[in-house]
């Protein structure tokens, strides 16, 4: 039979494209769909003045300078043949869990002294409990494509709860903000192994950005994508996927009607089984109830150069208000946003940042807050209600940040600050919905992974956010762990019999 | 293709591979894996890389094959003349 394609991708999100182009690379004939008019998903850029705005990246995880040895990161670009110096990081100098109780710095891996300084200062009697704790972690393996893992979920809290034994329960709480808020579907825990991936990702690793933003890194996958002789179809919307009589899947979409042996999306679960058959709801996994609003706003560096402190000299800071303990959970019915809680980013903090993304005397802040998708849903049914909520968001995010800096010691004026601002914008859960596709504007998915990338449908995969590995990284890894095992390997267990 | 040929076959696939290692003191008779840092997923590339450069392929069961040096040589040698 004559198909079009051996593999069709649906979605160039991260995940997708390195999928694309591991496919490209092995052979393949490759066709890549994308919806939007530029490729990266959730992590992508817009230019305003002379200012390049990023809009999903605060930072890549995975990240250790060469000479310290090989993060995930440096596998992947291996894998992928892209230069690690070719993504010019910066380091991140520090960064920071912010709870009222107090704080804890840590930098990068692979050695974890930072952290367990503060540990140390903290919680004097749990130093020990925390180096077995990094130890687990370390001997943790992580069996990348493995349907047995979705059969043996643990709760990552009770797994804590054994391996801190007798700690002081609020360093576990301090431990498990930065790993839920940046990886995890599920409200207040995680899978164990997932923790095990993100508290490696995170601290044995650790954050780098490159130099220019996430458009480094999108121009770089792009182009070993067409050169490996992938098809990109930009602004092309899948819009239904039929199994052909022998087999083949049939992908039609706004520029037209394609055949492949294989396909495989990015585009979510449920939302790829909708496209076969409308009324997949039995086979609907639960949906991913957590979300974020994003502020962003761009301010002269000489607003916070204040009482002899500096400029705030973190990266990225978890910031909690709640006493005790941190929740990660979309916030109660008919409220837009939890504000008691913030993962605040400073990008230009990275080390080495050469080039900026914006003029040498601004900074920088961006602000997430988990919110309740249902309300926003709501929210932007009337235009007035909507701009109003999303003021309201740029306000409380501003707020937030002042109240992290009076922790540092620095007390500025809301107002001082407002007016100073030169560029801003915010953007919604139904932002969110409405440029990347997926249900419920889940940032991480739905609650159920399918580990193996497989679903109910023969030759059909999933890479990315269902799949389980989520982050810029995660999702880099996602696409060429599905490639290699579904386009790669089975194709050669295939012509060896 | 002689022996020595299909080595430096091997040794070529694996600098493309990984550009960063020093492959100049390589010993034939110990594992790859425990010289160079490649895991399952660089073995997997230097089959892909068998099949595209060489039309050379390898099935799965047969990865154990390519360990080492000589064992890859011993091989892969007929399947390059054939
Ligand atoms: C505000 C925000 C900040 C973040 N910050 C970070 C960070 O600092 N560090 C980090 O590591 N991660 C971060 N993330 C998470 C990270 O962006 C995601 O985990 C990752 O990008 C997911 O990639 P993916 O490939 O799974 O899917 P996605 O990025 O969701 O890609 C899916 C793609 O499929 C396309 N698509 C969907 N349906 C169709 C269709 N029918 N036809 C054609 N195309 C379709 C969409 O347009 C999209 O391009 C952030 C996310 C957000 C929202």
């Amino acid at each position: 039979m004559n198909l079009d394609f051996d593999v069709i991708i649906i979605g160039a999100g991260m995940s997708g494209i390195t999928a694309g182009i591991r496919s490209a690379m092995s052979g393949k004939r490759v066709l890549l769909l994308e919806q939007q008019q530029e490729v990266g998903g959730l992590n992508t850029y817009y230019k305003r003045a002379e200012r390049i705005i990023d809009v999903g990246l605060h930072a890549f995880t995975n990240y250790l300078p060469p000479h310290k040895g090989k993060g995930a990161l440096n596998k992947i670009l291996r894998q992928l043949r892209i230069r690690f110096e070719d993504l010019k990081l910066g380091e991140h100098p520090s960064s920071l869990i912010s709870f009222a109780e107090g704080g804890m710095v840590f930098g990068n891996g692979p050695d974890v002294q930072t952290f367990c300084e503060s540990v140390r200062k903290l919680f004097p009697e749990d130093e020990q409990r925390f180096l077995s704790l990094v130890r687990t972690i370390e001997n943790y393996n992580v069996n990348f494509i493995d349907a047995k893992q979705t059969q043996n979920e643990k709760s990552a809290r009770q797994e804590l709860q054994k391996i801190l034994e007798g700690a002081n329960p609020l360093l576990l709480e301090m431990l498990l903000f930065p790993c839920l808020v940046y990886g995890s579907s599920w409200e207040n825990d995680l899978e164990f192994s997932q923790f095990a991936i993100m508290f490696r990702a995170l601290f044995l690793e650790g954050f780098a950005r490159p130099e220019g933003g996430v458009k480094r890194l999108i121009d770089l996958l792009k182009a070993r994508f067409l050169e490996e002789g992938g098809n990109l179809k930009l602004k092309c919307k899948v819009l239904s996927l039929t199994e052909g009589k022998a087999g083949e899947w049939r992908v039609f979409s706004t520029l037209g009607v394609f055949s492949a042996k294989q396909v495989i999306s990015c585009a979510g679960s449920l939302e790829s089984y909708k496209l076969i058959e409308e009324r997949a709801l039995p086979l609907a996994q639960e949906r991913g109830k957590l979300t974020f609003t994003e502020a962003i706003f761009v301010l002269p560096r000489s607003a916070l150069v204040l009482q002899n402190k500096g400029l705030p000299k973190h990266s990225v800071v978890f910031y909690n208000e709640r006493p005790g303990h941190y929740r990660y959970a979309a916030p109660l019915e008919c409220t837009a946003i939890d504000t008691s809680s913030a993962l605040i980013c400073f990008p230009d903090n990275y080390l080495d940042a050469q080039k900026q993304t914006i003029p040498s005397e601004e900074l920088v802040i961006r602000v997430s807050l988990l919110a309740n998708f249902d309300y926003w849903e709501k929210l932007r049914k009337v235009r007035a209600d909507y701009l109003r909520a999303k003021e309201y968001v740029l306000e409380e995010s501003i707020k937030l940040v002042l109240r992290y800096l009076k922790r540092e010691g620095v007390e500025l004026s809301y107002l001082e600050i407002k007016d100073k601002i030169i560029f801003h914008d915010v953007f919604t859960p139904w932002t969110i919905r409405r440029y990347g596709g997926r249900e419920g504007a889940a940032v991480y998915g739905h609650e159920r992974k399918s580990r193996d990338g497989k679903t109910p449908y023969s030759q059909l995969y999933l890479c990315g956010s269902d799949q389980g590995f989520v982050g810029v990284v995660g999702a880099m890894l996602s696409g060429i762990a599905i490639a290699n095992q579904y386009v790669i390997k089975d194709h050669q267990s295939e012509t060896s019999i | 293709m002689s022996p020595l040929e299909v080595r430096q076959k091997v040794v070529e696939i694996i600098a493309h591979i990984a550009p960063d290692e020093d492959l100049t003191s390589l010993k034939d008779d110990v594992a790859l894996r425990e010289q160079l840092e490649l895991d399952s997923m660089d073995f997997l590339d230097i089959v892909m890389e068998l099949r595209k450069k060489h039309k050379v392929e390898v099935p799965p069961e047969d990865y154990p094959k390519l360990a080492t040096l000589n064992s890859c040589v011993e091989y892969l040698t007929p399947k390059f003349i054939s």
